[in-house]
């Protein structure tokens, strides 16, 4: 652990509002990242990376106290993802009348076009599969932290991944998909 | 790692950085206005904890002393019953004089009659 994780983590555990900027320079983008390619909607990802901020000042204590800070903030980042989309699948479809007078929000400058090949072939690989390549190539996690987001052994990452890796070379090279330019 | 998975890593990764002006400009500072707001909760709450945590202990303080105070005079009670009782015996309790002291036999230690 560097010296600059290690003073970041006393300051988060002393629950300092300028601790939390520099959390979220150190690790938003990549948890946005992950979260617009797990649940396929940068919206939604706005929204839990405004909860996954939530739930680090509940748990900033543990924060300080963990001895791997960006994995231990990604099994956050994913809890909040997970109780997020329960939370949506619990709310009632909306009266049609009440959603027409709901203005609609222009997303498509959040939406990530160039990612729809990526998406295309990674939701040919099963469940966990797709997980862990999107922790270890769009988060940057090392296997030791995509190990501890996803609660699987380090080893049985690394097979996983390389084997998903190999059936997306091969999808990429049989099926002839285009990767953005 | 081999090289055909950098490759592929790379692609993915080019492709995934290419778009990441996609992240809302106004995300951080809406994050850090929950932020203060959660802080300023959890401090609240972290103050009522140690308010909380005060009173209880001054709680068990409080029960404890009013314990043994009713202990003490329970056994008091029982003391000085067993004092009236004594004089009863030796028929020295006349009404009116339940709080007087009894009178013993300075040689015998035995309560006297009066």
């Amino acid at each position: 652990m560097s010296d600059e994780t290690a003073q970041l983590q006393k300051r988060l555990y002393r629950g300092e509002s300028a601790a939390f900027i520099s959390l979220y320079d150190l690790l938003g983008e990549r948890i946005f990242r992950y979260l617009v390619a797990q649940s396929g909607s940068a919206v939604d990802a706005a929204d839990i990376v405004q909860e996954t901020f939530v739930a680090f000042v509940k748990f900033h204590r543990k924060l300080g106290k963990a001895k791997n800070l960006t994995g231990y903030a990604f099994a956050i980042a994913r809890n909040e993802m997970i109780r997020f989309k329960k939370k949506q699948s619990r709310m009632p479809d909306l009266d049609p009348e009440v959603a027409e007078a709901i203005p609609v929000i222009d997303a498509s400058e959040l939406t990530f076009e160039s990612n729809d090949w990526i998406q295309s072939v990674l939701n040919r690989l099963d469940e966990i599969d797709q997980e862990i390549v999107r922790l270890k190539v769009f988060a940057e996690l090392n296997f030791d932290e995509v190990a501890m987001v996803t609660k699987l052994n380090p080893n049985n990452v690394a097979t996983r991944y390389r084997r998903a890796i190999l059936k997306l070379e091969s999808l990429l090279d049989t099926e002839n998909i285009e990767p953005a330019k | 790692m081999t090289k055909q998975d950098r490759t592929i890593e790379e692609l993915i990764l080019k492709s995934v950085k290419s778009s990441a002006s996609a992240i809302p400009d106004d995300l951080q500072s809406s994050v850090m206005k929950r932020v203060e707001s959660q802080l300023r909760y959890t401090t609240w709450v972290d103050d009522c904890k140690l308010l909380g945590s005060r009173l209880a202990i001054l709680v068990v303080v409080l029960v404890v002393t009013f314990a043994s105070l009713s202990y003490q005079s329970n056994q008091l009670n029982q003391l000085t019953n067993s004092k009236a009782s004594a004089r009863m015996k030796a028929g020295n309790l006349k009404a009116g004089n339940w709080f007087r002291p009894a009178r013993y036999d300075p040689v015998t230690r035995s309560a006297m009659q009066k």
